[in-house]
């Protein structure tokens, strides 16, 4: 037996009631025949008794519940969209091709947020994974993120707020042990850091966290990236030993292809070789790894199970507090320094979640225009077919039905659209991700997925609602007597509707006036950027990247003391100076050139200058070392 | 309605009356519509004529109501042809509906005695 009549059985228990009644009237003819009555009368007889089989049947199913009917009168409903769009396939055409850009373009935008600011990182426990910046507050109007020092970090690792520590340092190095000499960028981080992300080699294994080597281990794990591109792939690539400028290196590990270091810029994320370091032995000075000065540019750590980054963070204020009474020397309370914990994700998204947001708000507002263009369509349309809408009334359609069947024709013109838009989306997938800078952390994991393919449904259902709304509403107020009288007459529609027409060209407007003003400050923005004095000529000027070897044991060092760099200085001044085209020549260190990526600046300077005062705070300024020919050479100006 | 039935003899039945009739008649055990129709119509001495446009509707509110439930048998045509058998439900909701009509048909008849009996 079956209580319930899902909608899905409906077909069947339509066939077994007009069974039923066949039989019914069968029966009846039979007895009629059984009674003396001759076969064609009786069955004739049985029939006018039985009535209108069609009506009874109907009258039946009205019986079975509302959920079946509903579904019926809807497949009803989008039967007859497709059908009155497929009549007017220039507008059909139009709307959901307008639609389609729509949607398209805001999923499009989505499925970026998606993969970089609605996915936790891919590592296990993600949420735990905090970056650590120490900032100058009281200085030059707060100095964030300077960086950390030696002592700093034994005192965080002592303090049992987390699990581990890292800091990291990033290098380019010349490769040489493999096919060709490659440069490469160079990551030395402490041996917990591939434990501390909770990530696994392909190949090989990665450090041990236990390691307590205070310089490098002279241990590389290396990226996917660089063992096709310089090993071929090779699984006996385990164990070879490499030389990274000066010093030899054991390949102890290779990561899988996905593993990308959680890293802002993407420099830093194009890593191919990790050392591990100590932080606290050679190359670096005994006297570099006892000051409480910033040494490497931060870290990287995993809070202890079950604290939360605020926890975590009044934990670190108070340490803090602590230090800064302990060495008022190297804290001085005018600096005040602190140290601030960062989800890891934003670390990594940097600054790239507002403009993202933004950009999804823009398409967004696209798709409002969109939708307020289909809507003006539609109204039009109602309007030549108000004839039709005004017939159906008079003939007994239901207002309600009429207002939920225009309802549909909008919201299946929609998914129409929407259905185009993904289409597009899949079919272009290689092109649309070109256009996205390679630049966007977490580029790898954009995907069409599921979120994304529901968010593109939901977008439509909600555009085919808002564009369908007016005319539906329209529909339901129709004056009947009105329109027919007015048959032959070219009509542009009711006062009422003419005036929603125009409220609706209005909010269009509006829309397009934000896009428009948005994108004109943002042009004109870039327009000032593009025209903003540099304080020096970038013309004619090239800038050579390279370094001394800087051994891990130092007695190796050909270069030890500022005095022994000065020949080979000298003459690299020299012989450059020497080369036909060349005006001028300077030397800097790396934090020298002008406007470069801050990425890899450990050699930019933090001074605070003694006695200087703007605003009442001390000032603080970053320099680095350059030879007297710097500012003729880049035409400074100021 | 068969032309032997003299009109006058029709009834029209109340709102619920119907199902308390369709089960009374299915106590005699499971019955397809046709056979309720004729049931009816000869225990009620050919005053009661169901029509199909309400048998059908009620045999189909009862079913989804669990007073009732069907299965399919044969018919003397050799038909495939539903059945329908009271349920512990409907058994239990047709006692409920008997002795609320015996109330009413008790009441009636007080009403409708002859004017003589009452002055005595």
């Amino acid at each position: 037996m079956s209580v319930f009549r899902w909608p899905w059985n409906r077909d069947r228990q339509t066939d077994d009631l007009a069974d039923e009644f066949r039989a019914h009237i069968e029966m009846a003819a039979a007895d009629r025949v059984a009674r003396g009555e001759a076969p064609w009368e009786a069955r004739a007889a049985a029939r006018r008794e039985f009535g209108n089989p069609g009506l009874v049947q109907e009258i039946s199913r009205d019986q079975w519940g509302r959920a079946g009917m509903w579904l019926e009168r809807l497949v009803q409903d989008v039967r007859f969209a497709l059908r009155m769009l497929r009549r007017a396939p220039g507008f059909t055409t139009v709307s959901i091709l307008t639609i389609a850009l729509g949607i398209g373009a805001t999923t499009a935008i989505f499925s970026v947020v998606d993969a970089t600011l609605l996915h936790p990182l891919p590592f296990p426990h993600a949420e735990q994974l905090v970056r650590i910046e120490d900032d100058f507050a009281g200085v030059g109007g707060g100095a964030r993120d300077v960086g950390m020092s030696t002592p700093e970090w034994r005192d965080l690792q002592r303090s049992g707020i987390f699990q581990q520590i890292s800091p990291m340092w990033f290098d380019d190095n010349n490769l040489t042990g493999s096919a060709r000499p490659q440069r490469v960028g160079q990551m030395s981080v402490a041996p917990n850091y591939f434990a501390m992300l909770g990530v696994k080699p392909q190949l090989g294994v990665t450090f041990d966290p236990a390691d307590a080597t205070p310089g490098f281990n002279e241990q590389a794990v290396i990226s996917d990236g660089l063992w096709k591109r310089a090993f071929g792939g090779d699984s006996s690539v385990i164990g070879r030993i490499v030389q990274v400028d000066s010093d030899s290196y054991r390949i102890i590990g290779v990561m899988p292809s996905g593993f990308q270091p959680p890293e802002p810029t993407r420099g830093a994320r194009a890593t191919d070789t990790w050392s591990a370091f100590g932080f606290s032995g050679a190359p670096l000075s005994h006297e570099s790894v006892v000051r409480r000065t910033p040494l490497f540019p931060g870290a990287i750590a995993r809070l202890n199970a079950g604290l939360t980054i605020a926890d975590a963070q009044r934990r670190v204020d108070a340490l803090v507090e602590t230090l800064r009474r302990q060495y008022p020397e190297d804290y001085p309370s005018r600096s005040d320094w602190r140290i601030r914990l960062v989800p890891l994700q934003d670390y990594v998204m940097g600054d790239l979640r507002q403009p993202l947001l933004f950009l999804l708000g823009a398409v967004v507002l696209v798709l409002g225009i969109g939708c307020a263009n289909v809507a003006n369509l539609l109204l039009a349309r109602a309007t030549s077919r108000g004839r039709e809408l005004a017939v159906r009334q008079a003939l007994g359609g239901a207002r309600s039905r009429l207002v939920r069947q225009l309802l549909t024709e909008s919201i299946v013109l929609s998914a129409l659209g929407g259905v185009v838009a993904i289409a597009l989306l899949l079919s272009t997938r290689s092109l649309f991700i070109r256009l996205v800078p390679d630049g966007v952390p977490r580029f790898n994991d954009i995907t069409v997925n599921w979120e994304v393919l529901s968010f593109a449904l939901v977008a439509s259902l909600i555009a085919g609602a808002a564009f369908g709304l007016a005319p539906a509403l329209h529909a339901g107020r129709l004056d009947v007597t009105r329109v027919l009288k007015q048959e032959g007459r070219g009509s542009s529609g009711s006062r009422e509707q003419r005036r929603t027409r125009r409220l609706i060209v209005v909010a269009e407007f509006a829309l397009s006036l934000v896009l428009m003003s948005a994108a004109g400050l943002l042009a004109r923005s870039f327009w000032t950027m593009l025209r903003a004095p540099l304080g020096f000529d970038a013309h004619d000027v090239t800038v050579v990247r390279t370094r001394l070897p800087y051994p891990n044991d130092p007695k190796e060092d050909l270069y030890p003391t500022a005095a022994a760099e000065e020949p080979f200085a000298r003459e690299l001044m020299r012989r450059i100076k020497e080369m036909p085209g060349v005006e001028s020549v300077a030397l800097g260190s790396g934090a020298a050139v002008p406007l470069d990526h801050p990425e890899r600046d450990q050699t930019q300077r933090h001074i605070l200058i003694d006695g200087a005062e703007q605003n009442g705070q001390s000032v603080f300024v970053t320099g680095s070392e350059v030879t007297p020919e710097y500012f003729i050479c880049c035409e400074c100006r100021w | 309605m068969s032309p032997k039935d003299p009109p006058t003899s029709r009834i029209e039945l109340l709102q619920g009356t119907l199902d308390f009739i369709i089960l009374q008649a299915l106590r005699w055990g499971p019955c397809h519509g046709y056979g309720i129709v004729q049931l009816i119509r000869s225990q009620s001495a050919n005053v009661l004529q169901v029509e199909t446009g309400s048998l059908y509707p009620a045999l189909q509110r009862l079913m989804r109501q669990g007073a009732i439930s069907q299965e399919w048998g044969t018919s003397s045509t050799d038909r495939r042809v539903r059945m329908y058998r009271l349920t512990a439900k409907g058994r239990s909701r047709l006692a409920a509906e008997r002795s609320k009509w015996e109330q009413l048909t008790q009441a009636m008849a007080g009403l409708m005695a002859p004017p003589a009996a009452e002055e005595r």
